[in-house]
């Protein structure tokens, strides 16, 4: 059963019970507002998995075909986000397929051996992409200075050309956004 | 230090004496504190910071524009609770019709006659089986040592009062024949089983096979 929608909870979900309901009645305009609330989330499942740029987008397109098809199944009360992962996940596994079958498996080549797909611990990689995605653009941008590209305060304060400090109030405030949407996870990942 | 305090040190790798302390007295914390640190590995990943093409969204609007699809009508949960209660109570008619068939069929019978056999047919065994139902009288006759009834030639089985006659059903040979009469046994105490030829006349024949004669009521 999917968790129900935890509307109340900061951030956990932007998009509104209107646009859920739109979107399960067949209204376009409801496509656009659920892409860029999940879309994200949805490519980083598909890119983590596939670890391709074209394939990724690809599964991104069918993930949200196929949702959009199945709409009128989705009750508009529960949070679409586990319903998206679970169709992006489902579309990325047949694109996989897809693309081994259509492989051509030389063993003098290792070079053509299909990479095993990442699908473990994507359900976690949607979950902090879309806590991410509820940040604001600086602090997402101090996120991806320290986590990603590995960067002191310092460093990330004259990347960003801030003040130190402000660096550091913003990062301890991201992270603790981030810890308090991320909280649940034990919980819904069990 | 907090619970909140705590995760986001563990999430921004500043685990020091402090959260040290905390997550060995907080047994939430302790639990969440493996998973938090593999969340915060993942954030150093490039996955998580790949982002889509600006043109995907309008790509997938297109997509489903072009699809010339849409969603089926939806089904309101009022109506599929409607459709449950009908479904359910639908199956509950079926289960109840299924039982009280089955349950009828295997009924003993209210009432067991002999048919006695006439000069036509010397050697033939009949009884008849009969319940009593709301919807009239249902029968099954049981017959053997009749020869098949000749081509263009069918037996009926009648119940009858005086000049009244009904007929209960058809047959074309011995072994059991169920028959259906929409009236009361107890109204109709004659029994009996003609010859009759494929015809227009829906009367019974002056051809008697059987016949419990209106000494047969039992």
């Amino acid at each position: 059963m999917l968790p129900a929608r935890p509307d109340a909870k900061e951030g956990a979900v932007k998009v509104s019970t209107r646009t859920i309901r739109r979107f399960s009645e067949g209204e376009g305009d409801a496509v656009r507002e659920l892409y860029q609330e999940y879309g994200r989330a949805v490519f980083t499942v598909a890119f983590g998995a596939l670890g391709d740029r074209g394939l990724a987008e690809e599964a991104v397109q069918q993930t949200f075909l196929q949702a959009w098809r199945a709409a009128s199944r989705f009750d508009p009360e529960r949070d679409p986000g586990p319903w998206l992962y679970a169709i992006a996940r489902r579309v990325a596994v047949d694109l996989y397929r897809r693309e081994r079958r259509h492989q051509t498996v030389d063993e003098h080549d290792a070079e053509v051996a299909v990479l095993s797909p990442s699908f473990e611990g994507t359900w976690e990689a949607w979950q902090v992409r879309s806590a991410l995605d509820k940040l604001t653009e600086e602090e997402r941008a101090i996120m991806r200075a320290t986590h990603y590209l590995g960067m002191t305060h310092e460093e990330t304060a004259e990347r960003l050309g801030l003040p130190v400090g402000t660096v550091k109030s913003r990062s301890y405030r991201a992270h603790k956004k981030m810890a308090s949407l991320l909280g649940h996870l034990k919980e819904m990942s069990a | 230090m907090n619970c909140d305090e705590f995760r986001a040190a563990v999430l921004a790798g500043d685990e020091d004496g402090a959260t040290g302390a905390h997550v060995d007295s907080c047994a939430a914390c302790r639990s969440q504190a493996t998973r938090l640190r593999e969340m915060r590995d993942a954030l150093g990943t490039s996955m998580l910071w790949e982002e889509p093409s600006p043109e995907l969204g309008d790509q997938i609007e297109a997509l489903i524009a072009s699809s010339g699809e849409s969603p089926k009508p939806r089904v309101t949960p009022m109506r599929r609770w409607w459709v449950g209660v009908v479904s359910v109570a639908a199956v509950i008619v079926i289960v109840s019709l299924v039982g009280s068939a089955l349950a009828m069929r295997h009924r003993a019978p209210d009432w067991e006659v002999a048919l006695p056999a006439t000069d036509l047919a010397p050697n033939a065994v009949a009884t008849v089986s009969g319940w009593n139902e709301d919807a009239g009288t249902r029968m099954m006759l049981a017959v053997s040592g009749l020869d098949p009834a000749p081509r263009g030639y069918i037996y009926e089985f009648w119940l009858s009062q005086g000049s009244t006659h009904v007929s209960a059903g058809t047959f074309h040979s011995g072994g059991h024949v169920e028959l259906w009469a929409g009236v009361r046994r107890g109204d109709f105490p004659r029994m009996w089983v003609t010859l009759e030829p494929l015809d227009e006349d829906a009367g019974p024949s002056t051809v008697t096979m059987l016949d419990t004669g209106y000494t047969g009521f039992g």
